[in-house]
């Protein structure tokens, strides 16, 4: 039989692949929503209140910078299991994809938020200086400068956070999250299905090519230097 | 802002302004009570080599830096009084033009230009107008959509001008504004900023230090030094003094090896007090004692200045002195090579006494010409 045939022919690449494909496409979607949405302001907030940021504070970005690291430091199969009671409590269980949106996103989000912390300190600091020579409020500045100004390596570093999701759900199958990852597991590990495991490697590939082009893309798009 | 300062009084003046970074024993002095007034009208010119306390002046002058002691008052606002919103708020009477222009990449040349009066809350089509206007203005109308990266440095600096002036400051400030371009793109970008002066009533205090510069456009002038404004005056004066550090800057002469026993001495003049061919036909006068070993002769705030570096042997240096004095000038002895001649000492001499911090010292009284001055014309 060529590869082709075996592909076709392989019941659970029939049945359940697109379903898997599906769920795993949910949970990163909706934890790197989740992350931007969370992250983000996180990110400001870390470079704000940093030394030189726009309104130093020592003491807060000491404390949000530690649990940053902590949440970071964290394998994530550890983190997973140790926030089992918080997603039961958010979620309502601990199974299906729903339930791995929670620890990916907890995950996520001090990941990001450095990244974007870093973009901001990238900003030539004379282009803060000019705006605040001109009178500009600290909300202009962030949005203003900051903001647009970081705005291809806000696009370039949520590329990397997302791909890194992917490869984190695909762990959070192990726990019964489903997605690629569990497919992968089950059926391609466990029960020796080698055609199963194949298709699954080749399907993650392919969302990671995918991401990483559109994502250069959008880079490009918003980059004017 | 209330009361707008009558012509008279100063655009910008600045009393005893200290700035200290650091505290105890590694504290450094980088501005050690600068005197300083800009009246109306005027283009001054602030230079001074690396480390004499520039940056940080002009940094106080904007609050970007909190000045330790002094008084720092733009537009007879003292800005170092103001708390942060309204220091918000007076900071848009100020223009400012950086060295590396500072434009923002994510928006085009207009919305670069409307980013100060979108601070302000200019409506938008009112904004858009006004930015038309100004690029207009420094000559750069049909590229108002193109992007920061597509222009040429000159361009971009034309741009950062627009944008300072966009607010309609009585005041501007430039911070290096040509040290990053070439030398004919400073020369137009200098006689833009002349222009915008005459047309709009601008004072401009110029950070610098090319010499070009003070040469080029500026009315007033000084010297910082090791944190203290150690001479000042008006330039076409200022080029013409004896013993004067600036003059010696402004009108540099090519470094001479000194030769046989003969002392190096310089005589300055103004062609407002003296023409050339009259100094030459003197000096020729004086025979042996003296012959022209080198001289430069500039035009500086549109009017001719002249250094010539006369070979005077040390027991002559007296006589030729007093035939100059006919003439109504004096040799510039600080300038003297080899033999100290025991002139009256110049600010520089009582500044080396004083020297705090090695690393603002640069141990230099500085005889030679500039060197890249020379070469860039």
């Amino acid at each position: 039989m060529s590869w082709w045939e075996e592909l076709s022919t392989n019941r659970v690449v029939q049945q359940m692949l697109p379903e898997a494909v599906v769920e795993t496409l949910l949970m990163v979607g909706v934890s790197g929503a989740l992350t931007l949405v969370l992250g983000l302001p996180l990110g400001v907030l870390l470079h704000a209140t940093s030394t030189g940021g726009i309104t130093p504070s020592r003491s807060f970005n000491a404390v949000v910078g530690l649990v940053a690291n902590v949440v970071r430091s964290l394998p994530f199969l550890i983190l997973m299991i140790a926030l089992l009671p918080f997603t039961r409590f958010v979620v309502g269980t601990t199974l299906q994809w729903e339930a791995a949106v929670v620890p990916l996103t907890v995950g996520a989000v001090p990941f990001y938020a450095r990244l974007v912390e870093t973009a901001f300190r990238d900003v030539p600091s004379g282009k803060v200086e000019a705006a605040q020579v001109m009178g500009a409020t600290r909300s202009s500045v962030t949005y203003h400068v900051l903001l647009r100004e970081a705005l291809p390596a806000l696009v370039s570093s949520f590329t990397i956070t997302l791909i890194a999701l992917l490869g984190y759900s695909a762990m959070a199958g192990v726990i019964g999250a489903g997605g690629l990852g569990a497919l992968a597991i089950s059926y391609g590990y466990q029960r020796f299905d080698t055609t199963v495991m194949a298709a699954c490697v080749v399907v993650l590939a392919v969302i990671v090519v995918a991401l990483q082009a559109v994502g250069d893309r959008l880079a490009r798009l918003v980059d004017h230097r | 802002m209330t009361t707008a300062p009558t012509d008279a009084a100063p655009r910008v003046r600045v009393a005893g302004l200290r700035k200290v970074y650091g505290e105890g024993e590694r504290a450094v002095v980088a501005l050690d009570g600068v005197d300083l007034e800009v009246a109306a009208g005027e283009i001054h010119g602030v230079v001074g080599r690396s480390g004499a306390g520039k940056s940080t002046l002009i940094r106080c002058l904007t609050l970007l830096e909190r000045p330790t002691a002094g008084v720092v008052e733009i537009d007879g606002l003292d800005l170092a009084s103001l708390p942060e919103r309204r220091l918000r708020t007076a900071r848009r009477r100020i223009g400012m033009v950086f060295q590396h222009v500072n434009l923002l990449d994510s928006r085009a040349i207009a919305g670069n230009v409307e980013y100060p009066l979108q601070i302000a809350g200019v409506p938008r089509r009112a904004r858009r107008a006004r930015a038309r206007e100004l690029l207009d203005l420094v000559g750069l109308a049909d590229r108002a959509d193109a992007h920061p990266a597509q222009l040429s440095g000159g361009q971009r600096q034309r741009v950062g001008i627009a944008r300072a002036l966009a607010v309609d400051p009585a005041v501007l400030l430039c911070d290096e504004p040509t040290s990053a371009l070439d030398g004919t793109t400073t020369r137009q970008i200098l006689a833009l900023v002349r222009d915008l002066r005459d047309q709009l009533a601008l004072t401009v205090l110029v950070i610098t230090h090319e010499m070009g510069v003070v040469r080029e456009v500026c009315d007033t002038v000084s010297l910082l030094d090791h944190g203290v404004v150690a001479e000042h005056g008006r330039v076409a004066e200022v080029a013409g003094r004896a013993g004067s550090r600036l003059a010696r800057e402004l009108v540099p002469v090519p470094d001479l090896p000194v030769g046989d026993e003969r002392v190096l001495t310089d005589v300055v003049y103004s062609t407002r007090d003296v023409a050339t061919a009259e100094v030459l036909r003197v000096i020729a006068g004086l025979g042996d004692l003296a012959h022209v070993a080198a001289g430069t002769i500039e035009t500086v705030a549109d009017r001719q200045v002249g250094r010539l570096r006369l070979a005077v042997a040390p027991s002559d240096v007296d006589a030729v002195d007093r035939r100059l004095h006919a003439l109504g000038l004096a040799l510039d002895a600080r300038s003297a090579h080899a033999v100290a001649t025991g002139g009256p000492t110049g600010h520089h001499t009582a500044q080396d006494g004083t020297a705090r911090d090695p690393q603002l010292d640069d141990g230099s009284v500085h005889d030679g010409p500039v060197h890249d001055e020379e070469a860039r014309r």
